[in-house]
């Protein structure tokens, strides 16, 4: 059977188009080695958003103390504590653990809303044209112009700081570079015959755009999902870095921060080389993942009529 | 339907664009340039009919089907399909006569979305028009366009189909909700010539079997002569010439037309064929003003020719716009019309 | 009879895949003489391009020549570096003027600047002398001189592919190879491109060789063509021959299934399936699954290519060449020709 017709078992939901096209190009993705690796890295990622804090041995804000009495700060790794202690006494790894929460809903929160805005804005412009574009664009272009840190202080002065607050604030504004591009995009599939012949039978804008325009554009939507998410997770960790997130949840950002105002960024490694670690690989394992799936699921197969040969 | 209803009528047809203008343009109310692809075009098709529109690249056959099938709305002029004129519809009605006229493009590879399997692409027109029984429709339909088995197919993404079988596919969306009438973008062009004759075939049986008229538009006169029975020439958003096939191509009136005939490779070498003597190319369809378009590169060229030529009809059933054919003076005097636009004067039409 | 200029003996060339490489020509053999017009003929995906390609060394990074010889005047140059063929052939011997070409004219240059490039890199001709040949070449194939200095956008798409002539003949090269010139093209802009391609032939003796999936342009306008299918060289020799007595099976439903004007009513030939792809060694005949008259031994091996007809240079490479065309009107005269869907 070929790729895309495979059956689940229940009929219903495997005939829902959208269902299938999906779980065909991640099947296809699996067969890829290096990109099967990937994304065995964010369900790692993942698992651990769920259950971290269910195996951590300690508590994330819970300073230790020896048996001495004395404030285990900035102990080196050990047997006891795997990843060493923090300048006021507490586990690295279990802070490690219950942020790696907090880093994957950051990353879903914000990779959504920005594909969804960016998405939203991008197709409308595309599809309708005339002055909707025009509007939608000048729009976007304006937030281009609105710079990421002063809105995002803006912002906290007048609802507070907050670890939500922080994504949406990335949010709000990062939706822009996707929605030019996806714009593109649909302009040109609005013009392949397909469109043109559905629109010929009568389909309704609507019909259209659910049923023709979005999955052709899924693949790029997919790719900016992956970066969306890789973004927002650094980026929060910039805010966090500043003091615009509530400093108190251990993601992994704010753990960067806090090694660093301790000024034991270099000497207490064990502290701060994890978290950025992993940041680094969660980010880059989306970008990848990401490209992977547009290479595998694009549509690159049509070929030109008089061919090379 | 056999009153004699025409399944099409096109009266006086008219498509301008307008071409894009700066802003200085507009404070300087400097007047629009018109892009007159479609020009008055009037014709008739009936039932069971195939006429085919040949013309170069630039000469408004494309704009002409796409105002047919409601992509384009029409600046002047009329359009009647099975005698109800569609510019005069509402939105509903609109979506009936949809049912009625059917398109088939010409590139394969891009007529069917990527993402949608055969039964789906097929179904699509069928929900729509809100017709029931899909399985079967769609399975008959698939036979009918000769995709055999059919379980073979209907679950089959358009990149695991040939061009050949792609362009089965676009037939059979067409002809799944029954239509009276089929607009056809040369849908052979861009195959392999093996399979064009499959192709060709294949739509005149199944014209031949429904009933339906095809209006067939392509610049290669070889592949339409194959299929349609009469053909109007068209240059520059007009129609300089209309025909029964073989008369057109034994003795085509128009210099235009005979140009045309005589350029066409003909797979012989013992054939003596003389290239064409004629230079230049077509004008942009911009601001074209009164008079035959294809006057600059006529080697029949007279001063008459300044004046738009009437499309009469020859002693021999050719009809034709050329003054080599007719007496412009004694035609005016004796009351016949020219109808045109003289694009200076009209207030400006818009897209 | 005329020298010949290029000789194509068994050539094969495969592209490398991530599996087993693929084949897309096999064992072709053909001349191309001085003053001749060739015409390649084939659908797509038969290795047309491909072939061509291979001869100046502009094959893709994952092609290469398998085996067989490709010689210029007598001189093997199939195995020539790029450096070797810029000195002694490109441009200057042969020229080519790829698919798709009228992009390859550079749309910010204008015409005389391009043609200054091209003589600077391959002539010590300066700068007048070049612009003087342009005017010249403008002049051979019917573009106003005083052009030279346009945008290719300022010309139709006739005019371009003229250019691009004009630009082909530059260095007085022996050959032109052109694939699918005219494609593009309204038939009356073909027309008149052929027009200065006739007028080149006569006047100077350049050779050129045609690809192109028109067989009319061929018959009408080519000296001696080759029929590919699937990477092999169904049938060749001149053009009178290969129409008069076709001799391969693809040969004579090819053209059986081209309209002619002259007899609209004609009904066409279909070829039933489409070419396979070829993987690894083609020993067996590429058209054997579509042929109506294929047999066993048709799989068991590649049809060897023998001589076919009253003339020297018609060959066809099919174990039943003698027979297939009388078998093909016999039929086609008892019955009319029942058409299987593709």
């Amino acid at each position: 059977m070929s790729v895309g017709s495979s059956r689940l078992p229940l009929e219903n939901l495997a005939d829902n188009y959208v269902i299938r096209n999906v779980v065909g190009a991640l099947s296809l993705m699996i067969e890829d080695r290096v990109t099967a690796l990937y994304f065995a890295f964010l369900v790692g990622v993942l698992i651990l958003g769920v259950v971290g804090p269910m195996i951590a041995p300690y508590q994330y804000n819970e300073s230790l103390y020896t048996e001495g009495g004395e404030l285990k700060r900035s102990v080196a790794p050990s047997g006891e504590h795997l990843l060493g202690t923090t300048d006021v006494g507490q586990d690295v790894l279990s802070r490690i653990l219950y942020g790696a929460r907090p880093t994957v809903i950051t990353g879903l929160l914000g990779g959504s809303m920005i594909i969804g805005i960016g998405m939203a804005i991008g197709v409308t412009a595309g599809y309708f044209g005339g002055w909707v574009d025009t509007v939608l664009m000048r729009f976007t272009d304006v937030v281009y112009g609105v710079p990421l840190i002063p809105f995002a202080i803006v912002l906290i002065a007048l609802f507070g700081v907050g670890f939500i607050e922080s994504i949406v604030v990335i949010g709000l504004l990062l939706w822009r570079g996707n929605a030019r591009v996806l714009r593109s995009q649909v302009l040109q599939i609005k013009e392949r015959p397909f469109v043109m012949a559905a629109r010929s039978t009568g389909a309704s804008d609507l019909r259209i755009i659910f049923k023709h325009i979005l999955p052709n554009v899924a693949s790029m939507a997919v790719l900016f999902f992956a970066l969306g998410v890789g973004y927002t997770i650094i980026l929060q960790a910039s805010l966090a870095f500043i003091g615009v997130s509530n400093p108190f949840i251990p993601s992994w950002g704010v753990m960067v921060r806090n090694a660093y105002n301790s000024g034991l960024m270099s000497t207490a490694w064990w502290w701060s080389v994890p978290p950025g670690l992993l940041i680094a690989l969660t980010v880059l394992s989306t970008f990848m993942f990401g490209r992977g799936y547009e290479n595998i699921a694009g549509d690159g197969d049509d070929e030109a009529f008089v061919q090379a040969g | 339907m056999s009153d004699g209803t025409p399944v099409l009528e096109v009266n006086h047809l008219k498509k301008y664009f307008n071409q894009s203008t700066s802003v200085l343009d507009t404070i300087l109310r400097r007047r629009q340039s018109k892009i007159q692809a479609v020009d008055d075009v009037s014709f008739t098709l009936h039932e069971n009919e195939s006429h085919g529109v040949i013309g170069e690249s630039g000469c408004g056959k494309t704009t002409l089907l796409m105002t047919l099938m409601g992509l384009y709305e029409p600046t002047e002029g009329e359009i009647l399909i099975k005698g109800r004129d569609i510019t005069e519809m509402s939105r509903r009605e609109r979506k009936q006569f949809r049912s009625d006229v059917q398109i088939i493009f010409q590139d394969p590879f891009n007529s069917l979305d990527p993402k949608m399997t055969v039964r789906e692409t097929l179904s699509e027109p069928l929900k729509i028009h809100d017709m029931d029984d899909h399985e079967r429709r769609i399975r008959d339909t698939i036979e009918m366009v000769e995709l055999n088995p059919v379980d073979k197919y209907i679950d089959r993404f358009p990149r695991q189909l040939s061009g050949g079988e792609k362009q089965r596919v676009s037939i059979a969306r067409a002809l799944i909700v029954e239509p009276d009438l089929i607009l056809a973008d040369e849908p052979a062009s861009m195959l392999d010539v093996s399979t064009q004759a499959a192709i060709l075939n294949l739509l005149s049986d199944l014209l031949e079997e429904t009933g339906a008229s095809m209006l067939y538009i392509s610049h290669d006169l070889s592949t339409v002569s194959y299929i349609c029975q009469e053909i109007n020439v068209m240059y520059l958003g007009r129609i300089v010439e209309r025909n029964e096939t073989t008369s057109l191509l034994n003795d085509p009136k128009h210099p235009y037309a005979k140009a045309l005939i005589e350029a066409i490779p003909i797979p012989d070498p013992h054939h003596e064929r003389a290239r064409t003597e004629l230079g230049g190319t077509p004008r942009d369809p911009i601001d074209l003003g009164d008079g035959c378009r294809f006057r600059d590169r006529c080697p029949d060229r007279m001063d008459v020719c300044e004046k738009t030529p009437a499309f009469v009809e020859t002693d021999d059933g050719t009809e034709t716009a050329c003054h080599l054919y007719y007496d412009h003076e004694s035609y005016v005097s004796g009351g016949g019309t020219v109808e045109r636009e003289d694009v200076t004067t009209a207030s400006a039409g818009d897209d | 009879m005329a020298d010949p200029l290029l000789e194509i003996e068994d050539l094969t060339v495969k592209y490398r895949t991530q599996g087993e490489a693929v084949t897309a020509v096999s064992n072709a053999s053909f001349t191309v003489r001085e003053g001749e017009y060739f015409g390649l003929v084939g659908e797509s995906g038969c290795g047309k391009t491909t072939l061509i390609k291979s001869i100046l060394g502009g094959l893709d990074d994952n092609g290469y020549i398998d085996s067989g010889t490709i010689r210029y005047r007598g001189e093997e140059i199939q195995d020539y570096s790029d450096d070797q063929l810029n000195e002694t052939l490109r441009w200057k011997e042969v020229s080519w003027i790829p698919q798709g070409s009228m992009s390859s004219l550079d749309p910010l240059q204008r015409i005389d600047e391009q043609a200054i490039e091209i003589g600077r890199i391959h002539t010590d001709r300066n700068r007048e002398e070049i612009l003087e040949r342009l005017r010249e070449l403008f002049d051979i194939v019917g573009l106003q001189e005083s052009r030279i200095s346009d945008y290719p956008h300022q010309f139709s798409g006739g005019m371009q592919q003229r250019a691009l002539i004009a630009l082909a003949l530059f260095l007085n090269p022996a050959i032109i190879v052109a694939d699918e010139p005219t494609t593009a093209l309204d038939v009356i802009m073909q027309d008149q491109v052929f027009k200065y391609l006739d007028e080149i032939k006569e006047d100077r003796d350049t050779s050129m060789i045609l690809v192109t999936h028109d067989i009319s342009v061929v018959f009408e306008s080519c000296d001696q063509m080759a029929i590919m299918h699937a990477g092999q060289v169904a049938e060749r020799g001149p053009v009178t021959e290969v129409f008069d007595n076709p001799r391969h099976p693809y040969s004579i439903l090819l053209q059986e299934a081209f309209p002619d004007v002259r007899y609209p009513d004609r009904e066409l030939e279909i070829i039933d399936g489409s070419p396979p792809q070829n993987v690894g060694t083609v020993d067996y005949c590429t058209f054997a699954d579509r042929c109506p008259w294929a047999v066993e031994d048709c799989r068991v091996e590649a049809p060897p290519t023998r001589e076919v007809g009253d003339h020297a240079d018609h060959a066809a490479a099919c174990i039943r060449s003698d027979e297939v065309l009388e078998i093909y009107r016999e039929e086609r005269g008892k019955q009319p020709v029942e058409s299987d869907s593709v």
